[in-house]
């Protein structure tokens, strides 16, 4: 361990509890969005320190009133990042795997499951490359190249044995500002969007728990979908 | 028609918030505005400071539901991790830094400054009282003046008197021992991957 890392994990708790400067504040994050383990922590440190708080007050009654009012009745346009986990027929899969319609019509369903996945949109490409490689050289990592509908070689994926994921998608031809390319992966008998990567991406990370199977890249509207109906542009499987 | 919302879970709750449904706002506010509104208060000390916050708070739930992640922990968690960061914002402005310098001098001339006290007034639950007494005083006082006092681990270890070094570790030691004693009395804790 590098002792600015181990000085930076020294900071975690202090971090969790708004209690650093804002350089180390800046410092820290940066860390953070390569390190799902010190992403952990401070969610565990969170927690914990908000267990403390936990009782409060009533809250003063005009106030949902006030909220209401500043409420935008039209939905605002997504945000950067935008994920869900979507459950999926196996069966179906098999049958149809990979065209987009397996992808779509599964909403309804999303909402029983009642979970979103974490979209890692690095700010430095350098740290995330960096990463990248040495997760290259790890033992056990897989190391994938996504193909588009021709075959030729797209971005290569790496993963390693702790879910920890990257795209090289340097090469990837940028797509207009409207439009983003996100990353979608299967694991066992879900559909998980791993991230939006924005228009013109660079090495970008993300975090999967569970054995994927598959990668995929579709090209989307600015911000993402939670169901793509969109072709696949790259995909890959992962053995 | 209008759908009921109570018997959602929290998950189930942001994901239709996510979804622009007013009601399972509605309802998550109902849940956790209590709790936001006592943290943000407790930081400020100000009736509509706190009650900013409150809005802040519940707005950017609306917006950007997609960044509460049920993995990490729960929705109140969330909720209050980012009143703390807000109310914390607000205390460090330098107009709020003086109303609070001014709070506390008048506090330490006339029954000094009780950490204990000021915890003690949120009543929270004995299992979570058991729990902070569990703590080595050290870490059980840089944790309390660092999330209540709304303090970085520097002013902390000014306050103390103590190394900067000692401080940040005493938060983190402390932090992870106070997870391990909620965990012993009984409580659920999310967070982690």
């Amino acid at each position: 361990m590098s002792g600015q890392r181990r000085d930076l994990d020294e900071l975690l708790g202090a971090y969790a509890l708004d209690a650093v400067d804002p350089d180390e504040r800046a410092e820290i994050e940066r860390y953070l969005e390569v390190n799902p383990r010190a992403r952990a922590e401070v969610a565990e440190h969170r927690e914990a320190a908000t267990m403390l708080a936990f009782s409060g007050t009533a809250a003063p009654a005009d106030l949902w009133d006030r909220i209401v009012d500043q409420l935008d009745s039209r939905a605002p346009a997504p945000g950067p990042e935008l994920a869900r986990i979507l459950p999926m027929d196996v069966a179906r899969r098999r049958r149809e795997r990979w065209k987009p319609v397996v992808l779509a019509g599964l909403v309804a369903a999303a909402l029983a499951v009642g979970a979103i996945a974490l979209v890692n949109r690095p700010r430095s490409g350098d740290l995330i490359e960096q990463a990248a490689e040495q997760a290259s050289h790890r033992s056990g990592s897989r190391v994938v190249t996504l193909l588009d509908p021709k075959g030729a070689a797209g971005p290569e994926a790496i993963i390693d044995l702790a879910g920890h994921g990257y795209l090289r998608a340097a090469d990837l031809p940028a797509v207009g500002s409207d439009r983003t390319y996100q990353l979608w992966g299967v694991v066992g008998e879900q559909v998980i969007s791993l991230g939006v990567l924005g228009a013109d991406p660079a090495t970008e990370s993300f975090t999967i728990s569970g054995d994927v199977s598959l990668l995929a890249i579709t090209v989307e509207q600015r911000g993402g979908v939670a169901v793509s109906e969109q072709a696949l542009a790259y995909q890959a499987v992962v053995t | 028609m209008r759908e009921n919302y109570s018997a959602h879970s929290d998950s189930a709750l942001v994901l239709a918030i996510a979804r622009y449904h007013q009601g399972a706002l509605a309802e998550a506010y109902r849940r956790h505005a209590g709790a936001v509104f006592g943290l943000a208060k407790r930081l400020l000390g100000q009736q509509a400071a706190a009650e900013e916050v409150v809005q802040e708070v519940f707005l950017r739930l609306w917006n950007h539901a997609e960044r509460f992640d049920p993995d990490r922990g729960s929705l109140r968690s969330f909720l209050l991790a980012h009143t703390h960061g807000r109310a914390v914002d607000l205390l460090r402005s330098d107009v709020a830094r003086r109303r609070r310098e001014e709070k506390d001098h008048r506090q330490t001339a006339t029954s000094g400054y009780d950490v204990d006290h000021e915890v003690w007034d949120l009543a929270v639950s004995e299992q979570v009282r058991h729990a902070v007494a569990q703590l080595p005083d050290g870490e059980r006082r840089a944790i309390e003046l660092a999330y209540f006092g709304g303090r970085t681990y520097r002013e902390v270890a000014e306050d103390l008197g103590e190394p900067e070094g000692t401080i940040k570790g005493r938060i983190r030691a402390g932090l992870k021992r106070l997870r391990v004693e909620l965990v012993s009395a009984g409580m659920e804790m999310g967070g982690g991957l």
